[in-house]
């Protein structure tokens, strides 16, 4: 076994550590990923995304739970998931091998631990962490020789666009990169340039990978006539309702720089920030390269800057899990500048014994101390909360419990598998939004779906109240017709409430 | 003018400027600093330190705190601080360029942004900021030439003694390079030891005078080695999570984790003075001994900002550290300017920020909660007279007796023990001591802020303190939410 060997074993032994931090047992639980697990379960049940029930995220994420879970439950959609990591870890790998990167482990070591830096990540299997795997896929494609690889960058990039649409981004640099430089990015690669594809013809097979996603995507709504809706609820909605409230660009900004601070990407960001703009004014070759990297890095922020999402309006909420793909930028970056930049600071390895430092400390800490503090998914307040001891006694069937304005009790449906009476399983807009469902009729559609049902259970949040008053108070009117608090050992404020027995 | 000099006049001027952001209209308020303030003023008043209050710091500071009442009041002290940041950095600045440093600006303006984090100093007018300069002065005075240089170092480490006891650690690595290796060892030790004893001669002169060595004995010195040091013990990796937390969110933690990547690094790679590297090494790990020095955190487990001026001192060891790096460095690739100006960049980029961001926001001194609040707004129409008013159990509130120039009634001004140490007064004795003050006094007015039992460790002293004031004070209703009380005398 040679040098490079352990490098690799090394790299792909780290990526799995830090990926079994997340094992099903102990990974972290987040509402956005109950969802998905809903419906990527609901699917195998004959619901479909968007008609049967809404979310406003695009349908890619849904086909990755519904496969992981149909492979195997929570430790199928893991192994899909660490499948992935493994294989993008190998990618760079071997990428840094190929391009003469210094320490060749170091780059896909960041990377994992970027992405496993549970400050930042929410645990595994959220849209922005498939994304970051892809964007790195995507760009070691970019660097390979192989004659298809325009056309699986193409793929990569439909795979992106419908997993989360504003990581499409980050890609656009480089995708003008492709079309409009020579396509050889090796120095003096000499092979390459004799099998130069045109620039037309390389447009035309990242198409072709595009369309490659975008067809079975296309006609599985098709088939299930729901085109519209998917089209309503995963693009239309993003653009009208969740982007809505500005924020100021001071806002924004603070919210970057509490993130990186908090999540402790910190260091990897200021350095390969600092990094990109040496390489970016220091004279030298392969510019246009670093140009697409720097502007992509920058790119992986855009999530942040795409609207507020202010709660009430009275202070702002730090999504953290939008800065996840921050990890892939700074790797992308900073490989960029190790590997092409010819200038002295990044050649020399002892100019970047200090840089490995910086890059790995802070994010290496946090995964230490997230490895000696493991917390069990069990120990969730809510898993353990007494509402959820409750329903586990009486076991509701399908359509039997609704989960009221807290996305985080949809953990319910998929702890007891059963459906949900209705298609809104996400709705927090009428706590966010006073002009969200104005004239009423969706929360009164709920109300239907739940007469309709003898929807027994109920769980509501009163600490996320609807915001517009007229339908604030028609709904607790109808609550307080059709259902009583079922009183919790323990509480004083029940989340559950239970439909009245008729008379 | 030539390039030096108008480098020198640009971080002179960033100095004043980040001094400006603390004036006294916006300097932050802080228990500490007004007990500070207080003891002061009780000096003006012909009182003595530790006699006639009790404090558990070195007497320096209330010192220059009355130096500084002497100069102007808040401006004077303003003016004493600035000067001395000032002063500091001027030194620095020459030492970096004696050195050729390719960027001599760098360390001396590292040293001002990181003295003036507001995330971390809580304002001017803490004793770590002071020794923190002085370490710096220190340090420049070391590295200097002039033939008095370890009288003088000497000079200053005891104006550091005596001003917060525990920062003379960061001290020693320093005297070990300074003084052990050369000829003429124990001619150095005796003018080093000569200046130390200047400053001591006089500290123990005033207070030899005043018939108070005794107090300064016990309340300076005995209680912080046996109270304060040996209490509230928290785990190794409590304080490794505490640091963490601290350089994290005061925006310390590029400077440090940069200056000691580079500290690091240069004792691996080419470097002429190695030995001076590891000892400005340990330097950095000294200046934060406080942090291992016992346990203050009233609220353990929980790993956050608190003590945050613990780490202040960093101010002026990682400065030290990367001139070290910078000046003694033999790697061409960080001799380079450009090497060392992307470090410049990692280092300063965090806190210019920081700056920036407190200069757009920055707090005016009446906006402070304690100065806005609902008993402070009601004392100051009473406007009670020395004596006539005690506060109780919130050291921030202490800003009271300052803006009204009154003196208190009792000897404990500084009180929060009883809040955080299970035995501390175990039969009540001073607590009834201090009533019994306040009866003597016939003092009106009571600001409480111990309202609660669970702010007393020993619930007794909740019970004792609440009938005294049920006793013999009627409770005055309050405009406005508030955790503070008022009481007032019975027929007073």
């Amino acid at each position: 076994m040679n040098k490079q060997s352990y490098g690799l074993y090394f790299s792909l032994l780290a990526c799995l550590l830090l990926s079994l931090l997340y094992a099903p047992p102990f990974d972290l639980g987040m509402s956005d990923k109950e969802i998905f697990r809903y419906i990527g379960w609901a699917m195998s049940k004959g619901v479909v995304p968007y008609r049967d029930v809404f979310d406003h995220k695009p349908p890619v994420i849904f086909f990755i739970y519904a496969a992981g879970l149909l492979a195997g439950g929570p430790w199928g959609l893991w192994l899909l998931n660490t499948l992935l990591a493994l294989v993008t870890t190998g990618l760079l790998f071997r990428r840094c091998i190929r391009y003469r990167v210094p320490f060749p482990w170091l780059l896909p070591l960041l990377l994992n631990l970027m992405l496993r830096d549970h400050l930042i990540s929410e645990g595994l299997n959220m849209t922005r962490e498939y994304t970051s795997w892809f964007f790195v896929l995507f760009f070691c494609l970019l660097l390979t020789r192989w004659r298809y690889r325009y056309m699986a960058m193409g793929f990569l990039g439909g795979l992106i666009f419908f997993t989360q649409q504003d990581q499409v981004l980050p890609l656009v640099p480089f995708i003008i990169y492709v079309l409009f430089t020579n396509d050889s990015v090796l120095p003096g690669d000499k092979t390459l340039l004799k099998r130069r594809i045109p620039a037309g013809r390389r447009l035309l097979h990242l198409c072709a990978g595009f369309t490659i996603v975008v067809v079975p995507i296309i006609i599985f709504f098709a088939i299930h006539r729901s085109i519209s809706l998917f089209w309503e609820d995963a693009f239309l909605f993003n653009f009208k309702v969740y982007i809505a409230q500005p924020k100021s660009p001071g806002d924004h900004f603070r919210t970057v720089k509490r993130v990186l601070d908090a999540g402790n990407y910190e260091l990897p960001f200021m350095v390969a920030a600092c990094l990109g703009v040496v390489a970016l004014i220091r004279p030298g070759k392969r510019k246009a390269l670093i140009a697409a990297a720097f502007t992509a890095f920058l790119l992986t922020l855009c999530s942040e800057f795409m609207g507020g999402r202010y709660k009430g309006q009275t202070f702002t909420v730090d999504y953290t899990y939008y800065f996840i793909p921050v990890s892939a930028g700074v790797c992308v970056l900073l490989f960029t500048v190790f590997a092409v930049e010819e200038a002295a600071t990044a050649t020399s390895l002892a100019a970047r014994l200090p840089y490995i430092l910086l890059l790995c400390c802070s994010v290496g800490y946090t995964a230490v101390q997230h490895a000696t503090h493991l917390q069990r998914r069990d120990q969730d307040p809510v898993i353990q909360s007494p509402e959820l001891n409750y329903l586990r006694q009486h076991r509701p069937g399908n359509y039997e419990l609704y989960v009221f304005q807290n996305d985080d009790y949809i953990a319910a449906y998929n702890e007891l598998q059963i459906l949900a009476p209705s298609r809104w399983l996400y709705q927090h807009f009428w706590h966010w939004y006073v002009d969200w469902d104005a004239d009423g009729a969706i929360l009164r559609s709920i109300g239907d779906d739940l007469l309709l049902h003898h929807t027994r259970f109920l769980i509501i949040d009163p600490a996320n109240p609807i915001r517009n008053p007229a339908n604030r108070e028609w709904w607790q009117s109808f609550i307080q017709s059709h259902y009583q608090p079922v009183p919790m050992p323990g509480k004083q404020q029940t989340l559950l409430w239970q439909l009245k027995v008729d008379p | 003018m030539n390039k030096e000099r108008g480098v020198l006049i640009l971080v002179l001027t960033a100095s004043l400027l980040l001094s400006m952001q603390f004036v006294p209209s916006a300097n932050p308020i802080s228990g500490d600093k007004e007990i500070y303030r207080y003891i002061a003023r009780v000096m003006v008043k012909g009182g003595v330190p530790y006699q006639d209050v009790f404090d558990h710091k070195p007497p320096l500071i209330y010192f220059l705190n009355y130096a500084a009442i002497r100069l102007g009041g808040d401006w004077g002290q303003w003016i004493i601080d600035t000067a001395l940041a000032l002063l500091a950095t001027e030194m620095f600045y020459r030492l970096c360029q004696r050195y050729r440093l390719p960027l001599p600006w760098l360390p001396p303006l590292l040293f001002n942004l990181m003295i003036r984090d507001f995330l971390l100093c809580l304002g001017m007018g803490m004793t770590r900021e002071y020794t923190t300069m002085l370490q710096l002065i220190f340090f420049c005075i070391m590295m200097g030439e002039h033939r008095r240089r370890y009288l003088s170092m000497g000079f200053v480490s005891g104006l550091i003694f005596f001003m917060q006891q525990d920062q003379v650690l960061a001290l020693v690595p320093f005297f070990l390079y300074a003084l052990l290796p050369a000829k003429r060892v124990l001619f150095r030790v005796l003018e080093a030891a000569a200046g130390f004893g200047i400053v001591t001669l006089l500290v123990l002169g005033y207070f030899a005078v005043h018939h108070a060595l005794a107090d300064l004995w016990r309340d300076a010195f005995q209680f912080n080695m046996t109270w304060y040091t040996t209490t509230l013990k928290e785990s190794a990796w409590d304080h490794w999570r505490k640091i963490k937390a601290t350089l994290d969110q005061g925006n310390y933690e590029l400077p440090v984790m940069v200056g000691l990547t580079l500290g690091a690094g240069g004792l691996v790679l080419q470097h002429a003075n190695k030995k001076l590297l590891f000892l400005a090494l340990a330097a950095v790990f000294l200046s934060i001994s406080t942090e291992f020095m016992g346990g203050r955190d009233i609220r353990p487990k929980i790993f956050d900002m608190t003590f945050t001026h613990y780490f202040l001192p960093l101010a002026a060891s990682i400065p030290i550290l990367l001139f070290v790096v910078f000046a003694f460095i033999r790697e061409p690739m960080l001799q380079s300017v450009k090497a060392q100006a992307l470090y410049g960049v990692l280092l300063c980029a965090s806190l210019v920020y920081t700056d920036i961001q407190h200069a757009i926001f920055h707090n005016r001194i009446k906006d402070d909660p304690v100065v806005a609040s609902p008993e402070m707004q009601y004392i100051r129409q009473q406007r009670p007279g020395d004596h006539q008013l005690y506060v109780f159990f919130d050291n921030d509130a202490i800003h009271a007796y300052n803006e009204l120039g009154i003196i208190g009634p009792s000897h404990w001004v500084f009180q929060h023990f009883w809040n955080i140490y299970d035995h501390w007064d175990k039969d009540l004795s001073q607590l009834r001591a201090i009533e019994q003050e306040l009866l003597d006094h016939h003092t009106k007015y009571i600001m409480n802020y111990g309202t609660r039992p669970d702010m007393f460790r020993n619930p007794k002293g909740f019970d004792l303190w609440h009938s005294f004031l049920v006793q013999y004070y009627d409770r005055v209703p309050l405009d406005g939410p508030t955790e503070g009380e008022i009481w007032k005398l019975k027929g007073g």
